[in-house]
């Protein structure tokens, strides 16, 4: 759900000093969905904080949650507010690119289930670096694991944590910096409190929501062009200044490199977030891991098939009609509005209400994933394995987890109101780019070269996670777009191309030059099929 | 690091590693000639699916692009939960 935020938070942020005489008022539709959301999340919580007093249950639900359960709440992690909101935003400002990103973050799930879902079940517990040290030097892997974490956990959650903020100040009309706080409360008190069991919760209420509203407003455009999808586009297309041209997407405007770059990323990202690699360990076996990604693409790619409806519908609907417009002819409010306006447009201010409800209850629900994430890495991989290795009890362990969530939840809040005005869409193409170089090429190797050293996998996560950065500070997304330089240095974004296959070419020589020095002792089966 | 154990792929000879890798490939294709034709012949793309229609061929290519990863995953699991359950 993660990568959809890329186009939306580019969005909402252009759109920040425009918005601040426009704070949406209330609503009395929005104002009680939005009290019964969290309520029933708290209630969820409050349920899921007797059951978790272990650390399984923390981490990983027990294992006990279902194929079927664990599938919706992974496309609960993949459809974010930036899905519904940025791409339809997207769409109404230069058409077929929103396309473009809802085509590709539509194909990187069914790799996760393809090459790693299944065996990252049977070998893993809690966390990613659990997979990793089954067959490397444990201390090294975890501290490396656990870094790369942090990293594209902190990245996403400051750019989530910014878009929220905009976001709940346009909707609710509630002032930025009780956002931050009121955001930052919530999803610490679900982490906290109800660990695994309660964010997967959320998270299933919440792409429950989600995929209903997005069925309704496609339904409801559709209806409105006599359910002819060949009109809603020619409607669209027309109203659009540039008209036909919009069909082409600007995505591609650039070098070959950089249109293949992008596609990668897409494609590849997904396969290494570490939020959604860890959903595999709630469920019971290596087949339920299989069962649940199966869900989770048919809702995923549902709603990203959605998207043609809905970016359509809002471009020719909303982007059409002036009283959703403001005086420069740009939709009121920002590109996120789009579909917002557009539900108002389509169901008055009951379907907008229930609408900016759900926008809220899927930024809780990705900003809780993520918490976890992160709070495991500290707590597991650093403090239980190698910090307190000899001194930590479960007890403790779970201490430390409690404890780093409400420091990542105070941090994420800290930097939400450091980062408020600055631009920060490109934390959202550096935690795909980190992903794409560094966990992701890590972990096809481990989990299908048997000839991977630890050495090699440090070298090549290290080559990769700090080329993945550098190249995007020195490439359009910081050097151009933030410091405000002519011409970036290094030409592409996000840099995939580069750095990807730089990590595992390194990840490959450097093992090859270890084991060359000292041959392998002892060949063993790692685990039995 | 001596504490290195090398072992062999973990996985590797489980049926539907085969399966995955064929998956993952046929999907690589699809999405490939996808973004390949936009960067090789951006008219083929944008042209209408039928003459007199604003629909164009990549808004149905996009669609069938998405409707591919729901079939291939649901193959990948047919097969996959066939050949474990042996």
């Amino acid at each position: 759900m993660y990568r959809s935020l890329l186009p939306a938070l580019a969005l909402a942020v252009a759109a920040t000093p425009a918005l601040a005489a426009d704070a949406g008022g209330m609503n009395p539709a929005a104002v009680t969905m939005f009290v019964a959301i969290v309520l029933v999340t708290l209630g969820i919580t409050w349920w899921a904080a007797r059951r978790a007093s272990s650390a399984d249950q923390f981490y990983a639900a027990g294992g006990q949650i279902s194929g079927f359960q664990n599938g919706i709440a992974l496309a609960g992690d993949m459809i974010s507010a930036g899905a519904l909101l940025g791409l339809a935003g997207l769409i109404c400002a230069s058409g077929f690119d929103g396309l473009i990103f809802a085509v590709g973050y539509a194909t990187g799930l069914p790799f996760v289930v393809f090459l790693v879902a299944e065996r990252l079940r049977k070998l893993g517990r809690y966390t990613v670096a659990d997979v990793l040290s089954t067959r490397l030097s444990e201390t090294p892997i975890r501290i490396f694991t656990a870094v790369a974490t942090l990293v594209i956990v902190m990245f996403y959650l400051i750019a989530q944590m910014v878009g929220a903020g905009q976001l709940i100040r346009l909707l609710f009309g509630l002032d930025y910096l009780y956002a931050q706080i009121l955001v930052g409360a919530l999803m610490i008190c679900y982490v906290m409190f109800g660990g695994m069991v309660a964010t997967t919760w959320v998270q299933i209420v919440k792409a429950v929501l989600l995929l209903s509203a997005g069925i309704a407003i496609s339904f409801l455009v559709l209806a409105s062009f006599g359910f002819n999808y060949d009109s809603l586009v020619a409607r669209a297309i027309a109203v659009h200044p540039k008209h036909d041209a919009i069909m082409m997407p600007q995505v591609y405007s650039g070098s070959v490199w950089q249109s293949v770059s992008l596609g990668m990323t897409l494609m590849l990202g997904t396969a290494g977030l570490p939020h959604v690699l860890m959903r595999f360990f709630t469920v019971p076996d290596a087949r339920a891991a299989r069962v649940s990604v199966f869900w989770a693409v048919m809702c995923q790619s549902g709603f990203f098939a959605l998207i043609f409806v809905i970016g359509f519908g809002a471009l020719a609907i909303v982007a059409g009609d002036p009283a959703y417009l403001d005086a420069k002819g740009a939709i009121r409010g920002g590109g996120n509005m789009a579909t917002i306006h557009l539900s108002h447009a389509l169901g008055g201010d009951t379907l907008m209400g229930l609408v900016s409800a759900v926008a809220f209850a899927t930024i809780l629900a990705v900003v809780a994933g993520l918490t976890l994430t992160g709070a495991s890495a500290v707590s597991h991989d650093l403090y239980a394995r190698i910090i307190g290795r000899r001194s930590a009890t479960e007890r403790s362990e779970i201490r430390i987890s409690r404890l780093a969530t409400v420091g990542l939840g105070v941090l994420s809040v800290l930097l939400g109101i450091a980062f408020q005005t600055q631009n920060v869409a490109y934390m959202i193409s550096l935690a795909y780019a980190v992903s794409c170089s560094s966990t992701l090429p890590l972990l096809i190797l481990a989990l299908y070269w048997g000839g991977l050293t630890t050495r090699g996998a440090i070298a090549g996560g290290v080559t990769g996670l700090v080329g993945a950065v550098l190249l995007t500070v020195l490439g359009p997304p910081v050097w151009v777009k933030v410091l405000g330089n002519a011409a970036p240095i290094f030409p592409l974004d996000p840099p995939t191309i580069v750095t990807m296959p730089v990590a595992f070419l390194t990840a490959f020589v450097v093992s090859v030059m270890d084991r060359r020095r000292a041959p392998a002792a002892a060949l063993s089966q790692a685990v039995s099929a | 690091m001596s504490a290195d154990r090398t072992l062999r792929a973990p996985n590797n000879d489980l049926p539907q590693a085969r399966l995955g890798w064929i998956m993952a490939l046929i999907q690589t294709l699809i999405y490939a000639s996808f973004v390949g034709t936009f960067i090789v012949s951006p008219a083929t793309m944008t042209r209408p699916v039928a003459s007199g229609m604003a629909v164009t061929v990549a808004t149905v290519g996009g669609l069938l692009v998405i409707l591919s990863t729901m079939v291939l995953t649901g193959l990948y699991v047919l097969i996959a939960n066939r050949l474990t359950a042996r």
